[in-house]
């Protein structure tokens, strides 16, 4: 199999099995996007939906490898990104499908709860670990701003799974601080996100389950602030190359940002998924009629910019509410820069 | 990162589907923790954008029912230190005062009696409730 295939039936493969398990991963008394009472989801009709949904998921998984073979073996490289298009939008769909045969198992909670204390979470380990990220990449900065002779006036930006430079660009302010200025950016966004789990997302709705959220929303944000980290790392890493690797093969060297990546956000998404199977999570207070296609929040009335995602770990945005899409405008700004450039 | 006060003051809860609208609900709980003491002078309450996100309704819902309680002296609201339970002397009720207080026992004792609670258990339940209140 050659390495196209592998990057196609990588992320398909990768994402089937994480959608097997994905329902699971929520609050007990939510099932497939859908409030349900305590103990449902060990009923024999959840498990019905549950073991249907997991076989559609793999038959279109199939289907999706099958597109990819395809393309590979007949190099129609441009059908490659099809087939992760179609498992990604085949996801959507059997997850819809299973909410909809869950739908009339819906017991809504008219019940809200919410404590009495001021904001008082802020993000974990405070300014200097929010800063230090922009330092690292600042130092960066400056390094090449003093070894600005020693850059090639030609250099790689990217490399083929043996770390052989297959991609090159010319010396410009832009392609020597692009990397970091995009990290800056980036990390900007990442924390404000954080940021505005603490400050815009419910802290909980449904009665006795004010200490889960607290801890679920804690690991979340303390995620968020390796994230930037992680990106400072790699990108700081990236835009030294052109003066550390002198325009040689890295080797397996890029492997290195990738492993501790992992290494580091793993045991956070570990202890996310440990923190739904708990007991007592009850449900996230927010209509199931708000949730469109079960995976979409869009709800007008409520004054939340995040809420908790149904489906998936995480937060995800509120499009009844006019700032989700300001955001969403305000995210597309560098990419429309960048394009001008 | 997070408060004492998250364990110690107990949270308030809404009913979106019940007959008395959601700003009057938020007004009686806070009401009743206030004159019960649970809530006590010097305690910082969630802001108005706080405590709307928290219960999922609109900001002006909340601010209403803070706006109530800060008419009758319960609350301070500023806005560069937001919501804080102020020291509120309690003054002998006037004529006006009382009827609206007669009006209101009157309509929810005979709520009860129609639902059939027996007069002695309206009368235990209102004198327990009253010697129970601290204010």
């Amino acid at each position: 199999m050659n390495s196209e295939l592998w990057i196609a039936l990588t992320p398909i493969v990768l994402l089937a099995v994480i959608l097997h398990y994905m329902p699971l991963w929520r609050r007990q008394n939510l099932w497939f996007g859908v409030t349900v009472p305590q103990g449902f989801r060990d009923t024999a009709e959840a498990r019905q939906i549950l073991r249907q949904y997991r076989i559609r998921v793999w038959v279109l998984s199939a289907i999706a490898a099958l597109i990819g073979l395809l393309a590979s073996t007949r190099s129609l490289v441009w059908l490659l990104p099809g087939a992760i298009l179609v498992s990604t939008f085949a996801s959507i769909i059997v997850f819809a499908m299973a909410r909809s045969r869950t739908l009339p198992y819906s017991t809504p909670v008219a019940a809200r709860s919410a404590p009495l204390t001021p904001d008082t979470e802020a993000l974990p380990g405070g300014t200097a670990v929010a800063l230090g990220p922009f330092g690292m990449m600042l130092a960066a900065a400056l390094y090449l701003h003093a070894n600005w002779q020693q850059i090639p006036a030609r250099f790689p930006i990217h490399w083929g799974g043996s770390g052989t430079p297959d991609r090159w660009a010319d010396k410009s302010w832009l392609t020597v601080y692009g990397p970091l200025l995009a990290g800056a950016l980036l990390n900007l966004f990442i924390l404000f996100m954080g940021e505005a789990i603490l400050r815009f997302s419910p802290r909980a709705r449904v009665a006795n389950t004010a200490e889960w959220t607290a801890r679920f929303r804690r690991v979340n944000v303390r995620l968020l602030v390796v994230v930037t980290w992680n990106v400072a790392l790699i990108l700081t890493w990236f835009a030294v190359l052109p003066l550390i690797a002198n325009n040689k093969a890295i080797g397996l060297s890029w492997l290195i940002p990738v492993v501790l990546t992992l290494g580091t956000i793993a045991p956070f998404i570990w202890q996310l998924i440990r923190l739904s199977q708990e007991a007592g999570t009850g449900s996230d207070g927010t209509p199931d009629r708000a949730w469109k296609l079960g995976q979409f929040y869009y709800n007008p009335d409520d004054p939340a910019l995040l809420v908790e995602k149904r489906f998936g770990i995480g937060y995800t945005l509120n499009f009844g509410n006019r700032a989700s899409w300001w955001l969403l405008g305000l995210l597309l700004v560098p990419v429309v820069v960048l394009a001008l450039t | 990162m997070y408060s004492r006060q998250m364990n110690s003051t107990p949270p308030i809860q809404i009913d979106l589907n019940g007959s008395v609208p959601v700003n009057r609900q938020i007004v009686d709980q806070l009401r009743t923790l206030l004159v019960d003491g649970a809530l006590q002078p010097g305690n910082a309450l969630p802001s108005v954008r706080r405590l709307a996100i928290d219960l999922g309704v609109h900001f002006n819902t909340v601010a209403d029912a803070y706006r109530t309680l800060a008419n009758e002296g319960w609350l301070e609201i500023s806005h560069g230190r937001g919501v804080r339970v102020v020291d509120r002397p309690t003054e002998p009720a006037n004529a006006d005062t009382y009827h609206v207080f007669q009006q209101r026992l009157r309509q929810l004792i005979a709520e009860a009696r129609a639902q059939g609670i027996s007069v002695s258990t309206v009368a235990q339940e209102l004198l327990f409730l009253a010697e129970g209140l601290k204010s």
